[in-house]
């Protein structure tokens, strides 16, 4: 009994849980189109978020990548021209000096070779800008250090670690840029010249020193503005499919919603039809009921006078016959009763509440036992089983399956009766066992319809009513039924009920 | 049982046969007054139409009435029956066929004192009329003729 209670307890707050959530499905449900547009446009806005800053990232590394590649291509080249150009040069009266363009046969240092370099790539108005600077500048040199904040992080960045590049996006010049400096390391071969050349303004060059950095400003603006009118497009053609999607769903819930009305209509109509159908079944009974069984009467009791007035005239054959003729009579009488019970089954209103089977079932063994006292059957029931359904049909169920038990196993001496429930995948299977006359399974689906009997009348009485009563509870009640016997072995019925 | 006697209400002549036969073998047939229908049975009790003059100090001990009547039915017999001073007070018996709840529940409401369903068997026909003649008759004491109370 103690797992029947907690059972129920956790069914109860399963109900309570479903309840819950049918609550907060409910205004979801009512308001689908504003629910899927709020999704549709956080969505949308998610993503439209996620390609700028992607577009943005995109934009930066790309920048990055050719500063670098064009940084490396400036460090290249001079180091070609001090190698192969300078150094070539040196001790063949040829002059190396800054301002080469003044004296005839000079060639540039290789700091003004760069300078130069990066002068002629600004003036290819790229918005290009490549600046060297040091802390040490040459003395001829006017801008030669540190002019702002970058410049100064920079010659402190690249101090501290010559091989990391030292690069910022900010606005230079009032254009979103790209500002990137390496380290100008002293090489070897420069060192000689550095060290010995009495302007140099400083003598104790070793190799690997930072001599100065090279910068080179990139100016974004051009790339920004395209990328972000590329994201404005992207933009307006998600606007334009939001809009266009949202109007899709909106056509095919109003659709929806005015195909359920419909629906709604025809149930309506189909319940006024059907009750209109059930008024006319229930005259037609009524009429059944009060005119099938007049001429019934007329002739079991003229047979009945003919047997008492004519008994002299009547020898035992037709006496006989009379005798059947009433026998037929009253048997017919009873199979319009059945009938009647049947169709009264399925057109009675249902009340649907919380019914204890066990119980239920103990009341209708108790009426079997209390109409044949003599019977000896032993009837074993599962307490605690409590299902939801109408209490006057589900008693009328077990009335003809727990009778049929009673009935079919009255030729026995150990007569048994089992009644129980086992659960199945998602559903409680309840069930009545016997081991009475049984069945042949091969007249299985012959056992609920109506008026069929798989057994002879001499052998057990009934009108084949029962099962079919049984069967039209159990589908009022929206459950199946099934049943499965060996002949002289009993029979099993089961049924449930959602 | 001196003048104590039943008003038969039925259309259906076999069911009459069937029903006088009845009451004959229980030995209450004396004067059994037989109406064919509802109007007919308004006529006898109220002394009117083809009964017009009619002492109508002699009232049945009870009246079997049929449900299903041509004319006036049982039930609207019924309920004038109930709504005259004259046979307020008589004892009236549906004896039918119909098992209908609404029926039975209508009969009730309208004053009806007993509600005996017509069983298929001749037999148990018989035994049921006769329990009948043998309360109504015998046992029961019959309220005070209509005129007498007023």
């Amino acid at each position: 009994m103690r797992s029947a209670s907690s059972s129920v307890i956790s069914s109860d707050v399963r109900q309570q849980l479903k309840r819950c959530w049918a609550a907060c499905l409910t205004p979801l449900y009512k308001h689908t189109i504003l629910v899927l547009s709020v999704i549709f446009c956080s969505g949308t806005l998610l993503t439209l978020g996620y390609l700028s800053h992607a577009t943005t990232t995109l934009v930066q590394s790309a920048a990055l990548q050719g500063i670098t590649l064009h940084a490396e291509s400036l460090m290249e080249l001079r180091n070609l021209y001090t190698s192969e150009v300078v150094d070539r040069v040196n001790g063949h009266n040829i002059e190396v000096t800054h301002d080469y363009l003044q004296k005839p046969g000079a060639i540039p240092l290789p700091a003004t070779f760069s300078m130069e370099l990066g002068r002629r790539i600004s003036l290819r108005g790229s918005g290009m800008v490549v600046r060297l600077y040091s802390n040490y500048p040459f003395p001829w040199r006017k801008d030669g250090g540190a002019h702002d904040d970058f410049e100064q992080q920079a010659l402190a960045a690249l101090q501290a670690r010559p091989q990391q590049p030292y690069y910022r996006f900010e606005d230079f010049q009032g254009r979103a840029s790209l500002r990137y400096a390496t380290a100008d390391v002293m090489h070897a071969e420069c060192i000689s010249c550095h060290n010995a050349r009495p302007d140099s303004p400083k003598h104790d060059w070793k190799v690997g020193d930072v001599r100065g950095v090279l910068e080179i400003i990139r100016p974004l603006d051009s790339v920004v503005a395209q990328s972000r009118t590329d994201l404005r497009d992207v933009f307006i053609l998600f606007g334009v499919l939001l809009v266009l999607g949202l109007g899709a769903l909106a056509l095919v819930v109003t659709r929806l919603r005015r195909v359920s009305v419909e629906l709604e209509d025809q149930v309506t109509q189909r319940t006024i039809q059907l009750a209109a159908a059930n008024q006319e079944l229930e005259a037609f009974s009524y009429s059944v009921s009060h005119d099938l069984r007049a001429p019934l009467r007329s002739i079991d009791g003229f047979s009945r006078a003919l047997l008492d007035d004519y008994s002299v005239q009547l020898d035992e054959v037709g006496k006989d016959y009379l005798q059947r003729v009433r026998a037929a009579t009253q048997r017919m009488g009873q199979l319009i009763d059945d009938m009647l019970k049947l169709s009264r089954v399925t057109r009675s209103e249902m009340n649907f509440e919380t019914v204890n089977l066990s119980v239920l079932a103990q009341t209708v063994a108790d009426e079997l036992q209390q109409a044949q006292p003599e019977r000896r059957v032993e009837f074993v029931c599962m307490p605690g089983m409590t299902v939801r359904g109408d209490a006057h049909l589900l008693k009328i169920a077990l009335e003809n399956l727990l009778g049929n038990a009673w009935k079919f196993t009255s030729k026995r001496e150990d007569a048994r009766i089992k009644m129980g429930v086992t659960h199945q995948v998602g559903a409680s299977v309840y069930f009545i066992r016997d081991n009475g006359a049984g069945f042949d399974m091969a007249y299985v689906g012959k056992l609920f319809s109506a008026f069929q009997r798989l057994h002879a009348m001499a052998e057990f009485s009934g009108t084949g009513i029962g099962l079919a009563t049984v069967q039209r509870i159990i589908h009022r009640h929206g459950g199946r039924v099934w049943a499965e016997g060996e002949l002289g072995k009993g029979a099993t019925f089961y049924f449930t009920l959602p | 049982m001196g003048n104590k006697f039943i008003l038969l209400v039925e259309d259906n002549p076999d069911d009459e046969a069937l029903a006088l036969r009845a009451l004959k073998q229980n030995r209450i047939d004396n004067g059994v007054v037989v109406a064919r229908d509802g109007a007919e049975a308004l006529d006898y009790l109220f002394g009117k139409g083809r009964y017009a003059g009619r002492d109508l100090n002699v009232m049945p001990a009870l009246i079997l009435l049929d449900l299903k009547l041509p004319k006036i039915d049982g039930l609207e017999v019924l309920k004038q029956l109930r709504a005259n001073p004259l046979t307020a007070l008589l004892p009236v018996a549906m004896l039918t066929s119909s098992r209908e709840q609404s029926d039975l529940l209508a009969g009730y409401k309208l004053g009806l004192n007993s509600y005996i369903l017509k069983p298929v068997d001749f037999d148990q026909f018989t035994e049921a009329v006769r329990n009948l003649g043998v309360y109504w008759l015998a046992i029961n004491e019959t309220p005070p003729s209509g005129r007498q109370v007023q």
